[in-house]
């Protein structure tokens, strides 16, 4: 983590210093700062999950094509989780093009 | 589980994980997590979610990532030095995609490029992986050439999705769509 971070400070603070990526019309950024309880039990649901699968999920796919057992029941139950959260939540856009 | 202490490699992966969303910031203007990516491609679409429509910049971060997870899967079997290979055709397939979203998104600058839709610029894009196919099948050896055909036939799949979703009722699109889609399917079977 520390070595990706060392990486993107920088990289994202040059990159910002752009009014637009190389290859779309506008940067897709997070705009919202605060709290709330939705936030809070997302990030505890997600940390439980990868407590309880022993995985995240960009490290369960990439072992998913080398076909590492665990991950073969770990990514379909993800994908579902995914698929319920996003009939369920409601429909509040997460990034604003700025 | 118990894991080996590698201080530099991990801080090496680390990096190298960095730059990858350096890269896709600076050149897609999105942020690089994983769960949303494939949160977007699952159903129900960004619209019903609420969300602002943009198959392709969406569908574009899907295949980027795709192939990442394909080149750390080729890293971890085939070794550092296939794996870099491999990312060096592989940029140069972006290179190329990348112009055809560039034409995409400026037709102001070339007039008679104006009537470009979004599903000419996939079409673009699979020019560029054909293109990338034949300079592999030209200079790879062996087993790297079906590593890199393998992740452009996944793209070329990808792609074919999209012309399916965007215009599936037009039935020239609706072939090209079929055609890619079959072209993929080996990759995924691979």
């Amino acid at each position: 983590m520390g070595g990706a971070i060392m990486v993107t400070m920088p990289g994202f603070w040059l990159v910002q210093k752009r009014k637009t990526p190389l290859f779309h019309d506008v940067f897709h950024l997070p705009t919202r700062t605060d709290f709330d309880a939705r936030l809070v039990v997302g990030a505890a649901t997600f940390g439980i999950g990868w407590g309880l699968g022993g995985f995240c999920p960009g490290p369960a796919l990439t072992s998913l094509l080398l076909a590492a057992s665990g991950t073969l029941f770990f990514v379909p139950a993800m994908l579902v989780g995914i698929v319920i959260a996003k009939y369920t939540a409601a429909p509040l856009p997460k990034t604003l093009a700025v | 589980m118990e894991t080996e202490f590698t201080p530099f490699a991990s801080l090496l992966g680390g990096g190298i994980i960095g730059l990858s969303a350096v890269v896709l910031l600076a050149t897609q203007g999105r942020i690089a997590g994983i769960s949303g990516i494939v949160s977007r491609i699952l159903p129900p679409s960004v619209d019903k979610a609420g969300l602002p429509r943009d198959h392709i910049s969406d569908w574009s971060a899907a295949r980027g990532t795709a192939l990442v997870c394909l080149n750390w899967s080729c890293a971890c079997s085939n070794g550092f030095k296939q794996w870099v290979a491999i990312s060096h055709r592989w940029f140069a397939g972006r290179v190329w995609c990348g112009h055809g979203e560039w034409l995409h998104k400026r037709p102001w600058r070339m007039r008679y490029l104006a009537r470009i839709s979004a599903v000419d610029c996939c079409n673009h894009d699979i020019y560029g992986h054909c293109l990338c196919d034949c300079f592999c099948f030209a200079t790879c050896p062996g087993g790297l050439r079906t590593c890199v055909y393998s992740a452009h036939s996944l793209q070329v799949f990808c792609l074919g999705w999209d012309l399916f979703c965007l215009e599936w009722r037009t039935p020239q699109k609706f072939r090209t769509s079929l055609i890619c889609l079959a072209h993929g399917i080996p990759a995924l079977l691979s």
